[in-house]
């Protein structure tokens, strides 16, 4: 509640907070949602394949998709970040780009 | 399932249950393949355009980039066809009666594992499919289409853990 009356007193809005992290490229997260239909192994070879993570890496993603939801797997500049969801997607992985 | 290893390429041994439910797989995502996307169902056409950004945040100003996603998912569209075609024709010796041999090439195994998976992710997104439904004893749902898809999904998860286990074999991942 005490960080929401704060963000209100300021005069930049989440909105332009966004559009300036995108003109400047502060850097781009890859976030891999949960779906109810990927395999749990099938997600951790996807992790190694297009991530280059071991698999403990691999297995502590998934692990963390399965039980929050989601997990930021890679912080990446735009075009790089882009293309691992591109990566991701081809394997049928709910993967999408935001912007730091 | 049993699995014989050559030196270029995998073969797959399949009971004659498990060579219809592929067959009928490999069917289903052509016809899918070859549809021109405005043609399909809706459903259909949200799994071939996919997302770029959370949907919980979709005002992010990325629209060169979710056009590029979408052309990218339609040439995967259009390659995996030609792979599905090439599978379907070993399909014509097929009996019903007798195991069949599906033979693919090594190279090849990762593309089968991402094709089968666009079949299940399809077919989820036409059914609904959510999280109990994939904990349900199959057995005792009424007999309706999102009950036989429940199966295909069971079934093609089965040969995917084949797949992947022939991949972690291979692979110095």
């Amino acid at each position: 509640m005490t960080d929401l009356k704060i963000r209100s007193a300021t005069v930049t809005t989440p909105d332009v907070e966004t559009q300036v992290s995108i003109e400047l490229d502060h850097g781009w997260s890859v976030v891999v949602w949960n779906d109810p239909i990927n395999l749990m192994d099938y997600v951790v070879y996807v992790f190694q394949k297009v991530l280059h993570m071991n698999k403990s890496q691999a297995t502590k993603h998934m692990m963390e998709v399965h039980q929050h939801g989601k997990s930021l797997v890679a912080h990446e500049n735009k075009e790089k970040a882009e293309h691992l969801v591109h990566q991701l997607q081809a394997y049928g992985l709910k993967a999408t780009l935001q912007a730091l | 399932m049993n699995i014989l290893r050559h030196p270029d390429s995998i073969s797959f041994l399949l009971h004659p249950a498990e060579a219809l439910w592929l067959l009928h797989s490999f069917q289903e995502l052509k016809q899918s393949y070859e549809t021109s996307i405005e043609l399909l169902p809706e459903k259909e056409q949200s799994y071939w355009k996919g997302t770029l950004t959370d949907p919980t945040h979709p005002d992010l100003p990325l629209n060169s980039e979710s056009e590029s996603l979408e052309l990218e998912r339609l040439e995967w569209k259009s390659l995996r066809s030609v792979k599905t075609i090439e599978w379907l024709h070993q399909f014509e010796s097929f009996h019903t009666q007798k195991e069949f041999e599906f033979k693919i090439q090594k190279e090849d195994v990762d593309l089968l594992l991402q094709i089968t998976n666009d079949r299940r992710l399809l077919l989820a997104s036409t059914y609904d499919v959510c999280e109990s439904d994939m904990h349900h004893d199959h057995d005792k749902l009424p007999e309706d289409p999102k009950a036989t898809a429940l199966i295909e999904i069971d079934f093609l998860a089965f040969f995917q853990g084949i797949l992947l286990q022939v991949l972690l074999d291979e692979s110095p991942l």
